[in-house]
């Protein structure tokens, strides 16, 4: 629904009130100047009639008194009754222009006419009206109207009493215009007289003109007062009349009309309406214009806000908002949407920020650094990235707490920011640095030793443990892959402990590969573990020289990638935890081929690998103690081997979890010892009872002295704390010899065999035994 | 010949009532009583017979008198050629005119008994007037040969002699013409007859209903 505007609200408003007004005005002024009207003709027709009365009984009367004049003359007596026709004619012609009587008869008593001043009555003719005759000889005298000679005249008619009577004296005043005229300056009032009976034609006498006398007399308004109705406002009838009769006798009937003209009554009230219309449209007028200002000042900023409005929902905050508010209610709206202005503003500044910035250390995160990044693209501005991953993160927050995490990060941070370049927090544990131009390997090291200094936080020492990367833009050919190029070296250099790295393109390939190699051993872990096989390499027990024992070492062959050697696809199997659904494979392998070889009667204890992954997930060996007691093969018969650097991470820990072990029955060893950093009073608490020690050390074992003289020692230092030792990695009878003079418990290696499949290790153990026997 | 008509009158009046009295006293007198169309007895009227009668050889000036502005007496009847004298007993004047065919004449403001008499030499009848009085009226009737009297209040004219069958009748009230016409007498007994006439109108004088609403 389109709703009006405010502009045309007020407008209709005002214009409706205002005409209304007007028409109520110009109603009740209507119905008061009718009223007046009505009042003001009722009393003018009353007062023209009376006036028209009396008027007329003045006529009679001075009708009246001059017919007495001329009955009473003696000498008109006389020459009336001695028939003296001349000297009656001239006393009736002297009286009459005396009197300015229109016409003076003499009728004798039989109604003849003895003589007349007018020229209708002619001598010894009847008199037009007998009746008259015979009531003034009735009544001594009589005063009517009489219609002849097409006029109408007052007339009286008397007996001339000599004394007693002897004619009959006529005198009559014509009823003219003249007369009306005379009475309409009297009463400003029009009159018609008009005859009827009569046996001639009607007369009219009028002193209106003829369209107006027809008007008049075709309204029938009978003897009611004036009626003012709309159709009198609306000039269909311009006259107001009264009526009534002078005389309606059988011969003659004389009516009277009064017509007063309301036009004037009407001409005041239409000036007074034309004011009154043209008030209202000069208020209507005014109100327009002060509509114009109203809507300038209340509708106008209005507008401007609702603009204003749609600007802010495009997200433009800018430019002031400069309106003159003319009411307080709109100051207030200007001052609270000024307000809210700044104040949408400055959150979505602050989103911004918040959404572009990494909350803790204040440097952009992953999605600020990308748009900038982006924009260096874009721009072809030359840049390179230095990634930094604060390897120990985890091990801060484990340790000293968050907070102090936190504070690590923080401190870190800052000195990131430091550096001349575009600092960012990319993930929890990584720090970007963008630096314009391309730079060599050595200001990575300059950068490496700003950060590695130790950091202080209240009184705990933080040695950061920090690997850098170097990528320059070029490397990459967009930003995902700038990003997943810094994550792959990065994590080339953790896996490496490489504290520096160069991206090189083989860092990408070699990170391929590896995810190759995850997939599919993930795959065959799940799905296909028949790309596993098990070999065992026996291990020499130099007092007896047989073999009783064997590790249990796992051989993967991949349809596609071919054969994998586990020093390749253990450590990735380690980082990604695959690495337990190996050892479960390798646990369930090993008792299912104990459990075979019992049917055999040989009963061999095989050493199966534990990562440190293993030796914390606390089910596993509860599922090997179970697995044992179903298969029915005694703890014996297996044994664990855990490499020293595994041990050493978290030694405390790791001694904890090996008790459990022993106390279950089993054999422990620490594997490729004398490359972990041993203490000794570590070792005097790890609950082991076997060494091995590392090939490395054996392998030239007889061509070098120091390597003689380290595994003499760990020989000797393994009888102190009353271990077994293993060698491993013997492939000469002389390094043999060596380690059996030394009093070296067992012998693993290619001198004694290669790690053989089940088959063959079967078949080597009863060639022993049957060479034995 | 003079006739002292009102002691005529006076005695006739007198015989009649004696008449009425002593109905068959020698004396023989003969009433005839006047009466209009209503029955009321009509005063003032003339009964005539055309039997002649012995004219006075030398009548007595009879007197037409004016008295509260009123003539006196209302008819007066007298004789061809009998003198009237108009004495004016007001103390305002009269103008006594006469515009009757038989005597026309006129005295003009007068007060008094004028100097000279008016003798009617033509029988008929003469309306009386006065030009300043308009409501003096009187009228003298001139009689020319025939038995004529008076009636009194009492509508009753008095004969001598047994009168005929026929008679003729005046009155100012009669109708136009009607005087001409001959009217039939009704005996109702051997002294007293009746008759009836046709007055217009018994009304006060006529122009007071029309005058008065000037007045």
């Amino acid at each position: 629904m389109k709703l009006p505007t405010l502009n045309y609200q007020i407008l209709r408003l005002v214009t409706g009130l205002l005409c209304l007004t007007s028409f109520i005005i110009i109603f009740f002024v209507w119905l008061s100047t009718t009223k007046h009207a009505e009042a003001q003709i009722e009393r003018d027709l009353d007062v023209a009639e009376e006036v028209f009365k009396n008027i007329f009984e003045s006529r009679e009367e001075q009708l009246y008194s001059s017919a007495l004049v001329l009955t009473d003359d003696f000498g008109f007596k006389q020459a009336i009754a001695s028939e003296d026709k001349y000297t009656i004619n001239s006393v009736l012609k002297n009286h009459s222009e005396r009197i300015a009587a229109d016409v003076m008869t003499a009728i004798d008593l039989d109604g003849n006419i003895i003589s007349s001043t007018s020229d209708a009555f002619k001598n010894d003719q009847p008199f037009p009206n007998q009746k008259l005759i015979q009531r003034t000889l009735n009544e001594g005298g009589v005063v009517s109207l009489l219609q002849f000679n097409g006029k109408l005249y007052q007339t009286i008619l008397v007996t001339i009493d000599a004394p007693t009577t002897i004619a009959i004296a006529q005198l009559g005043f014509e009823i003219d215009k003249e007369l009306i005229n005379d009475f309409k300056k009297i009463t400003k009032l029009d009159i018609i007289v008009s005859s009827s009976k009569s046996e001639a034609a009607p007369i009219t006498i009028s002193s209106l003109n003829s369209l107006d006398t027809q008007t008049v007399l075709s309204s029938n308004v009978g003897n009611s007062p004036a009626n003012i109705n709309l159709s009198t406002m609306i000039m269909n009838d311009r006259f107001m009349s009264r009526y009534f009769e002078l005389i309606n006798s059988e011969e003659i009937a004389v009516s009277v009309k009064l017509a007063e003209n309301v036009e004037i009554f009407f001409a005041e009230f239409n000036a007074l309406q034309f004011k009154i219309i043209s008030i209202t449209a000069l208020a209507l007028t005014a109100s327009l214009l002060l509509i114009a200002i109203f809507s300038k000042n209340l509708t106008l900023p209005l507008s401007i806000l609702a603009a204003r409005t749609n600007r802010i929902a495009d997200g433009k905050y800018d430019g002031e908002l400069n309106i003159s508010a003319s009411s307080k209610e709109i100051d207030g709206l200007i001052s609270s949407f000024k307000s809210m202005q700044s104040k949408i503003s400055a959150r979505e500044e602050k989103i911004v920020y918040q959404s572009n910035h990494d909350h803790l250390t204040k440097l952009y995160n992953r999605v600020g650094i990308q748009t900038i990044i982006e924009n260096k693209y874009l721009s072809q501005t030359k840049f390179s990235a230095v990634g930094i991953d604060i390897q120990n993160y985890r091990n801060i927050n484990d340790t000293f707490g968050y907070s102090n995490g936190d504070n690590y990060i923080k401190v870190l941070a800052s000195r990131v920011d430091k550096i001349k370049g575009i600092s960012a927090r990319v993930s929890n544990r990584e720090l970007l640095l963008l630096i314009n131009d391309h730079i060599s390997e050595a200001a990575v090291l300059d950068i490496k030793s700003v950060m590695d200094s130790t950091v202080f936080i209240d009184s705990i020492e933080i040695r950061p443990l920090l690997s850098f990367c170097l990528l320059h833009c070029t490397d990459a050919s967009s930003i995902e892959n700038l990003f997943r190029q810094i994550s792959m070296t990065l994590d080339k250099a953790k896996i490496e402990s490489t504290s520096v790295i160069l991206y090189t393109p083989l860092i990408e390939k070699e990170y391929v590969t590896r995810l190759k190699i995850l997939t599919s051993l993930e795959n065959a872990l799940h799905r296909d573990t028949s790309e596993f096989s098990m070999v065992y390499q026996p291990k020499l027990h130099t007092k007896s020289g047989k073999i009783f024992k064997a590790e249990a070492l796992l051989r993967w062959n991949n349809p596609t990638i071919g054969f994998v050697s586990p020093e390749v696809f253990i450590p990735i199997a380690e980082q990604s935890g695959l690495i337990q659904l190996i050892t479960y494979f390798v646990v369930n392998s090993v008792i299912e081929q104990l459990k075979t070889w019992q049917t055999h009667s040989f009963n061999p204890q095989i050493a199966v690998n534990l990562s440190v992954h293993d030796i914390k997930n606390k089910k596993l060996l509860p599922f090997i103690v179970k697995k044992l007691k179903t298969h029915n093969v005694s703890s014996k018969q297996i044994s664990f081997e855990i490499t020293e650097s595994d041990l050493m991470s978290d030694p405390k820990k790791a001694a904890l979890q090996l008790c459990e072990f022993r106390e279950a029955g089993f054999d422990l060893s620490i594997d490729d010892f004398g490359t972990g950093y041993s203490s000794l009073s570590y070792l005097k608490n790890m609950p082991v009872n076997e060494l091995k020690i590392d090939k490395s050390f054996i392998l030239n074992l007889n061509e070098n002295n120091d390597d003689k003289n380290i595994v003499q020692t760990i020989i000797s230092l393994a009888k102190m704390f009353d271990l077994q030792v293993v060698a491993e990695g013997v492939e000469n009878i002389e390094t043999l010899n060596l380690l059996e003079a030394w009093g070296c418990d067992w012998i693993q290696g290619y001198f004694i065999s290669k790690p053989l499949t089940c088959d063959d290790f079967i078949e080597r153990l009863s060639h022993e035994k049957r060479f034995n026997s | 010949m003079e006739l002292d008509l009102n002691i005529i009158d006076r005695l006739l009046t007198s015989v009649v009532f004696i008449a009425l009295l002593s109905q068959n006293l020698a004396a023989a007198e003969y009433s005839i009583t006047v009466t209009d169309q209503d029955q009321n007895p009509v005063a003032d009227a003339i009964v005539s017979f055309t039997t002649p009668s012995t004219l006075s050889v030398n009548p007595k000036i009879a007197v037409m008198d004016q008295v509260s502005q009123q003539f006196s007496p209302k008819v007066l009847v007298i004789e061809k050629n009998q003198q009237v004298v108009f004495p004016n007993s007001d103390n305002t004047r009269h103008h006594v005119y006469s515009f009757s065919p038989a005597k026309p004449f006129e005295i003009k403001l007068y007060s008094g008994t004028p100097n000279t008499s008016v003798t009617f030499d033509k029988a008929g009848v003469i309306t009386l007037g006065c030009n300043i009085h308009d409501n003096m009226i009187a009228y003298i009737y001139v009689k020319q040969k025939e038995v004529a009297a008076l009636t009194n209040q009492d509508g009753t004219a008095v004969f001598k002699k047994t009168p005929d069958n026929v008679a003729f009748l005046w009155h100012f009230d009669m109708k136009k013409g009607d005087e001409k016409n001959a009217y039939q007498l009704k005996k109702i007994d051997e002294f007293n007859w009746s008759v009836e006439i046709e007055l217009i109108q018994r009304r006060p004088k006529k122009s007071n209903t029309f005058k008065a609403r000037y007045r």
